[in-house]
């Protein structure tokens, strides 16, 4: 496959965008993704640079508008945010929400998280429990549509038992 | 320093028997990336911070079960070739490397390692030997699970583990395998799978060596979206979109050998003459013939060779091994007769 920027060598990096079920493909050879300032000096991808192209553009024309934010504990601000694509602190977080999430959006599709929780968040526990019924939720269905009803009993006696347990622990259900 | 690992051979996880889909994935890993709470991120952190989080995860590290062999190992202290060394086997990356106070702790069978003041404070990272990503998430769950009962790990509740790049916010996850596709580069067929791929939220790259030749039949493919979705989701998608891919692969390999058998085993047996023969060689030559001895071992051609030690000798015809395990920093020629030797040596050790 041809690199799809300059059309002349062969295309080795290969990644689509997707917003929103709207994908748009990249097609790049070595050198044009060297221009781009996708790989670093490890051929690894950088991201950040890629995210740099997607944040909302900083406003030339508002310079002093823009510099009002910063993080009180790192002191980023809104427009080293933009220029370097990453956080200073996990405070950064709080402070850039709201520019934050609609980058998100952009990035992954959404801006919620659904994986793990650490254990020591107190609710963390039933909240990697419910997880754990909604992947075995999923697992029953796949057991009945393919009609192995034995794994599917089976399955719905697992949930059964880990609402129990939530329900035993006070934890709030929350399909 | 002298690194504390056994530079005769790779990592003991690689040499493991049986790895499944081993003839076409070469290995899986998962990598989680985490930060502690009260400190700025790696790029911004003052040395003293920097110094505090190195503490705070050798500490962690020494109270965990699962690490209650490891080293840690300070990148500081090391040598260029030694840390190329680490690169190679994938225990750390370029930007360990240029971070100020990094470090890397690696458990002896080196399948468990976790990064140091990297981008993020902690990259705790698993591997394991042909397609097996939902273990090794396991193992990295465990292990993530071991350091946080100590660490405070940096985390909302609406966008899940904070990092310093906001592509690994989420979970924090990414999830790859290696995979060996001459058969599907040699029949023409790699685009369009690699597009299929790329077209289902994953990343794919070419796979290098030495330089920036990438080698062509190895590629890595990788989750790309890390929020929105759990953990197991993601690592299920990759493993079961690369067991499709290693079908097709095989398919091509079938048809590659009933349509041309004799061309098939020409390529194979010349490369297998090359490397028990040759006194000169450069890395992408090697690497080319070993990638044709891996067809010979799926062919069952050669019966001397595995493709465990195959994927060893990707490892150690590396530079910086072989200028570790020749004791001198090798200049280019000389390297290739090292790389030579070393190939010579292996290929001749009859397998137990």
């Amino acid at each position: 496959m041809q690199c799809k920027r300059c059309k002349k060598n062969e295309a080795k990096i290969h990644f689509a965008k997707i917003i929103n079920n709207q994908s748009t493909e990249y097609h790049l050879c070595e050198s044009c993704a060297k221009e781009m300032n996708i790989m670093g000096a490890n051929h690894e991808f950088h991201l950040e640079n890629l995210i740099a192209g997607l944040a909302p553009d900083a406003e030339p024309e508002a310079p002093a508008a823009e510099s009002k934010l910063a993080c009180p504990v790192c002191g980023l601000t809104s427009g080293g945010f933009k220029r370097t694509g990453r956080l200073g602190c996990p405070r950064c977080y709080e402070t850039f929400y709201d520019e934050l999430i609609p980058l998100l959006r952009k990035i992954h599709g959404s801006s919620h998280h659904t994986g793990k929780v650490p254990m020591r968040l107190g609710e963390g526990g039933a909240h990697n429990r419910v997880r754990e019924i909604k992947k075995l939720r999923r697992d029953l269905r796949e057991a009945i549509s393919q009609e192995e009803y034995e794994r599917a009993a089976h399955i719905r006696d697992q949930i059964k038992q880990i609402e129990s347990e939530l329900k035993s622990t006070g934890a709030v259900n929350e399909s | 320093m002298t690194l504390p690992l056994n530079m005769e051979n790779t990592g003991p996880w690689m040499r493991a028997d049986g790895a499944p889909d081993g003839d076409v994935v070469v290995s899986s890993r998962v990598r989680l990336a985490r930060n502690l709470a009260q400190h700025a991120f790696p790029h911004v952190a003052n040395d003293t911070a920097l110094r505090a989080v190195r503490q705070a995860v050798s500490d962690a590290a020494e109270r965990s079960k699962m690490l209650k062999n490891a080293h840690v190992i300070q990148i500081e202290k090391l040598s260029d070739i030694e840390k190329q060394v680490l690169v190679e086997r994938h225990l750390i990356n370029q930007r360990l490397i240029e971070s100020k106070l990094g470090s890397v702790i690696v458990e002896r069978d080196e399948a468990l390692s976790v990064m140091v003041n990297e981008e993020d404070h902690l990259r705790i990272q698993a591997m394991e030997p042909g397609l097996a990503m939902i273990d090794t998430w396991r193992v990295v769950d465990s292990l993530d699970n071991d350091l946080e009962a100590t660490l405070d790990y940096a985390f909302r509740p609406d966008i899940g583990y904070c990092t310093a790049c906001p592509t690994n916010v989420g979970t924090g996850m990414r999830a790859s395998v290696l995979v060996h596709l001459p058969g599907l580069v040699e029949t023409k067929q790699i685009d369009k799978v690699l597009k299929a791929v790329s077209h289902l939220g994953l990343a794919v790259r070419g796979f290098y060596g030495e330089g920036t030749e990438p080698m062509s039949n190895f590629f890595q493919i990788s989750n790309q979206i890390t929020l929105s979705r759990g953990e197991e989701e993601i690592v299920d998608n990759i493993e079961k979109i690369t067991r499709q891919i290693a079908s097709k692969e095989r398919e091509a390999r079938k048809w590659m050998y009933s349509e041309d058998h004799l061309h098939v085993e020409d390529t194979i047996f010349r490369a297998w003459g090359i490397l028990r023969h040759a006194r000169l060689l450069s890395s992408k030559e090697a690497m080319s013939h070993v990638s044709a001895l891996r067809l010979a071992v799926y062919y069952k051609l050669i019966h001397d060779i595995t493709t465990q030690m195959l994927n060893e000798l990707f490892v150690l015809i590396q530079p910086a091994h072989l200028c570790v395990s020749s004791g001198k920093d090798l200049q280019a020629e000389e390297r290739d007769v090292a790389r030579a030797e070393l190939i010579r040596t292996r290929l001749r050790m009859k397998t137990a």
